[in-house]
């Protein structure tokens, strides 16, 4: 094999894994011929490395249950929720976080720029948006999901959605646990009273954590409005 | 059975057949050349894309073409060859010679009015 024909099959390969598994291991070995031919024809073009990302998206889309017909109708309602809920939950996992981060740092240290406030309402707006956008595409799965479950198709169904929902549930416990100051969220009430050992209820990565520095900077800068166990 | 015999498509179908025929139309500019490619025999992608470049004066991407392979292998209308090589040749199947019968002809009936018209207001003005 030349060097030439041995980088072609190498950036073959590589475009290759644009697409999912399943379409890899029907088509994978016939289209990267296709791709090698090409590039002895054409050695170096955009447009065909545009168009494969562009395709193999497509494919992973659909592999996903997200857009086409490419699987059967049951196996789209349990992909397409499977990848509904995924990206739900990430987006709840960041979204919460970052929002935590905003009204912490609001509520210890209101912001004194105008334009840094103005920021803030910008930011909290947008993950406010995108969480009515995220469930406005959860609508119409949920309805088909409904439906298949009032009408006894359901089988299939209860693993994915036991996933998604014990998704859902993680970033609320986080949430709880963090509104709470328990262990390992840089304090706890008890900290001060020698209940619970120092080492457990303000552990020392937690001073690290953009969370502890904001309060820790706030303690600095002024007397805290609350708790008083600080 | 040679290529053209292969193209005497029967005039009966099942739900399948229906279904993927209506379809068609919403795919129909990659999926009417390579079927048009396939209506004289066998082709891989590589002989596919150089063919239609031939004839259409159209390239068609490797992502583009497989798009529409798999579209048209899932509904039907061609079929993968048994093949040694990497090379994987398709053929027409005889619901894919309806589809493209039904479809050029659609098309053939509108080319003939448009240019008959155009020729009817060329003659007038």
């Amino acid at each position: 094999m030349t060097a030439t024909s041995d980088s072609a099959r190498k950036r073959a390969d590589r475009l290759l894994r644009c697409y999912p598994r399943a379409w890899r291991a029907r088509y994978g070995e016939e289209f990267t011929q296709l791709l090698i031919d090409d590039m002895s024809e054409r050695p170096r073009s955009v447009a065909r490395t545009a168009d494969v990302v562009r395709t193999g998206l497509l494919a992973r889309a659909a592999s996903a249950g997200l857009v086409g017909d490419t699987l059967e109708p049951q196996q789209q309602i349990r992909s397409g929720l499977a990848a509904v809920g995924c990206a739900l939950i990430a987006f709840l996992a960041f979204g919460v976080a970052i929002w935590s981060q905003l009204t912490i740092g609001w509520q210890w240290s209101a912001p004194a720029a105008p334009s840094t406030k103005a920021a803030m309402l910008v930011m909290s707006a947008v993950i406010l948006v995108f969480a009515v956008i995220s469930l406005l595409a959860a609508v119409p799965l949920a309805w088909t999901l409904g439906r298949t479950l009032v009408q006894g198709r359901a089988s299939g169904l209860v693993a994915p959605l036991a996933s998604v929902l014990l998704g859902a549930v993680v970033p609320v416990i986080g949430a709880v646990h963090f509104g709470h100051g328990w262990p390992g969220t840089g304090g706890h009430p008890w900290a001060g009273r020698d209940v619970v050992p120092a080492a457990v209820a303000r552990p020392p990565h937690s001073g690290s954590r953009p969370t502890g520095r904001i309060l820790a900077r706030s303690r600095r800068s002024r007397r805290p409005r609350s708790p008083g166990w600080w | 059975m040679s290529p053209m015999a292969r193209t005497e498509a029967p005039q009966t179908g099942g739900s399948s057949k229906s279904e993927a025929l209506s379809t068609f139309g919403r795919y129909a500019g990659p999926a009417t050349l390579i079927l048009s490619s396939l209506a004289d025999g066998t082709k891989h992608g590589y002989a596919l894309t150089k063919d239609i470049e031939e004839f259409a004066e159209v390239r068609i991407a490797p992502g583009t073409l497989y798009e529409a392979l798999a579209r048209l292998e899932r509904q039907g209308l061609i079929e993968p060859v048994e093949s040694h090589d990497r090379r994987r040749p398709y053929r027409l199947t005889a619901d894919g010679a309806l589809a493209l019968r039904l479809h050029l002809d659609s098309q053939r009936r509108v080319a003939d009015v448009g240019l008959r018209r155009l020729a009817s207001s060329a003659g007038t003005g």
